[in-house]
C-alpha cells in the first residue's frame, strides 16, 4: 500500500475484489479487446492516412460512365432552396432506387436542376461516388471508385452514416458504436487491472496525467488561439 | 520480451485514453448529432477584395486569400469545385468560413458560420494534416501518436493474450470474427452498388 500514489489509494481500496471477479474482468478485457482488433487497426490506419495523404493513397481506381433509362425527376419551379428540399429528396431517392444503390446524397441539400432539362445529383458512400445527370428519360451515371486507401479513410469518415437502403451497410455504424464502447471498456478494465496490480503504477499514472493535460491544453489553445 | 510488450500495451492504452478521449466523445457526438443539436447563429456574409491573385492556381490562391483575409485555421477544398469559381473553407474550431472567388475576379464572398460547443468538438475531431500553425501541427502530431497507439495496442494485446492463455480457441474465434467482419465490409463496400 505504501508504494501506491495517494490519488490511487481510494480506487485501490475499492478494488479489493475477489479473484473470480478479477478473472471475469480480465476475460472481458482480453476477449472484448480481441473483438475490437479489426476496428482498432482500421481506425488507426485511417487516422495516420488523414494526416499523411500520400499521392498513392488518393488516386481513384476507376471512373466508369454509363447510361440507363430513368423517369424524369419532379420539378420544383418557383420554389426556393428550402421549399424544394422535400421534392429534391424524393427525386434523389427515386434515382437511387432506379440505380439499385445504397449510397446517400453528399449533403441533405444535394440535387438540383442545372438547366431546363437536366437534374444533377451527387451521391457518396465509402468506396464509391456517383454523379448522376437525368435528362429526357435517360440518366448518365458517372461512378468514381476509390482505392483501398480511400475506402479505409471513408469507412472512418462515414462511420456515423445510416444507409436506409442497406441494413448490411448500416451495420458499420453499429459496429463503430459498439467498437468505441468496447475499446473504452477494454482500456478502463486495463486501468483497473493495472491499479490492482503492482507494476508501472507510478510511471503509468504520470504518463496518463501528462498526456491528458497536453491533450486538454491543446484542445483549448487550438480553439481560442490563432 | 513479455514484460516489454506489456509495457508498450499499457502505455499505448494510456495514450489512447488521454488523446482519444476527446476523439471518442466528439465522434459519438458526430454519430448522434441530432441528440446534441444546438442552435448556431445564422451565417454572416461579407465581400472583400484580394490583391495580386489573378494568376494563381487553386492552392496558392487559397493560401494567399487566407493570408490577406487573416483567416486562422486549416484550408479545406470541396471534392468538386462549383462551375465558374474557386471555393474553399477555412475551418477553425468554432468557426467555418467559406470563401468563394469567381474566376477572373479579385472580389471574394466570405461566409462565416459560427458554431456552438458541439461544432467546436466536431471541428477538433476533424483537424487533419500538417502545414497549419504550430498548434494545428501539434494536434496533428498527437493524432499521429494516437493512431500508432491504436495499432500498437491491438497487436500487443494479441501477443499478450497468446502468451497468457493456454486455450486459444475462443480468442482465435474473436479475432476471426473481428477480422472477417472488417474485411467483409470492405469487400461489400468495394463491390456492391
Amino acid at each position: 500500500m505504501d508504494d501506491v500514489p495517494a490519488i490511487l489509494r481510494p480506487i485501490q481500496a475499492c478494488s479489493r475484489t475477489p479473484s473470480w471477479l478479477r478473472r471475469v474482468i480480465l476475460n472481458v478485457h482480453m476477449y472484448g479487446g480481441l473483438l475490437c482488433f479489426g476496428f482498432l487497426i482500421l481506425f488507426g490506419i485511417s487516422v495516420l492516412n488523414f494526416n499523411h495523404p500520400f499521392a498513392f493513397t488518393k488516386s481513384p481506381v476507376s471512373v466508369t460512365t454509363w447510361t440507363m433509362p430513368m423517369s424524369d425527376p419532379k420539378r420544383a419551379d418557383g420554389l426556393d432552396v428550402l421549399e424544394s428540399l422535400p421534392i429534391r429528396r424524393e427525386n434523389n431517392l427515386a434515382i437511387l432506387h432506379a440505380m439499385g444503390s445504397f449510397a446517400v446524397p453528399f449533403t441533405s441539400f444535394d440535387g438540383q436542376w442545372i438547366d431546363a432539362d437536366t437534374y444533377h445529383a451527387h451521391f457518396v458512400r465509402p468506396g464509391k461516388m456517383y454523379d448522376v445527370d437525368v435528362s429526357g428519360g435517360t440518366a448518365t451515371i458517372t461512378q468514381t471508385r476509390g482505392s483501398v486507401w480511400s475506402l479505409i479513410r471513408e469507412l472512418h469518415d462515414y462511420a456515423g452514416t445510416s444507409y436506409p437502403e442497406s441494413v448490411i451497410a448500416s451495420s458499420w455504424r453499429w459496429h463503430t458504436e459498439v467498437g468505441t464502447l468496447f475499446v473504452f471498456a477494454a482500456i478502463m478494465s486495463g486501468v483497473y487491472l493495472w491499479i490492482v496490480g503492482r507494476r508501472q503504477r507510478r510511471i503509468g499514472l504520470l504518463v496518463l496525467v501528462a498526456a491528458g493535460a497536453v491533450s486538454i491544453a491543446l484542445m483549448i489553445l487550438v480553439t481560442v488561439g490563432e | 520480451m513479455y514484460h516489454l510488450v506489456r509495457k508498450v500495451h499499457l502505455f499505448s492504452s494510456v495514450i489512447i485514453l488521454a488523446f482519444l478521449g476527446m476523439y471518442f466523445i466528439s465522434g459519438y457526438i458526430m454519430v448522434h448529432r441530432p441528440w446534441f443539436a444546438n442552435v448556431s447563429p445564422p451565417p454572416t456574409t461579407r465581400k472583400a477584395a484580394l490583391q495580386g491573385v489573378a494568376e494563381l492556381s487553386t492552392e496558392p490562391l487559397a493560401a494567399a486569400a487566407q493570408e490577406q483575409l487573416r483567416l486562422p485555421g486549416l484550408i479545406q477544398f470541396p471534392q468538386k469545385q462549383p462551375p465558374g469559381m474557386t471555393r474553399f473553407w477555412v475551418n477553425h474550431p468554432g468557426t467555418m468560413v467559406r470563401v468563394d472567388i469567381p474566376d477572373g475576379s479579385s472580389e471574394v464572398l466570405v461566409t462565416t458560420q459560427r458554431t456552438g460547443w458541439v461544432g467546436v468538438l466536431i471541428m477538433l475531431h476533424k483537424v487533419r494534416g500538417y502545414g497549419g500553425s504550430f498548434l494545428f501541427d501539434a494536434v496533428a502530431l498527437f493524432s499521429d501518436i494516437a493512431g500508432v497507439s491504436m495499432i500498437l495496442f491491438a497487436f500487443t494485446g494479441v501477443y499478450l493474450w497468446w502468451k497468457r492463455v493456454r486455450n486459444h480457441r475462443w480468442g482465435l474465434l474473436c479475432l476471426a470474427v473481428s477480422g472477417a467482419y472488417v474485411l467483409g465490409m470492405m469487400s461489400y463496400f468495394s463491390f456492391a452498388r
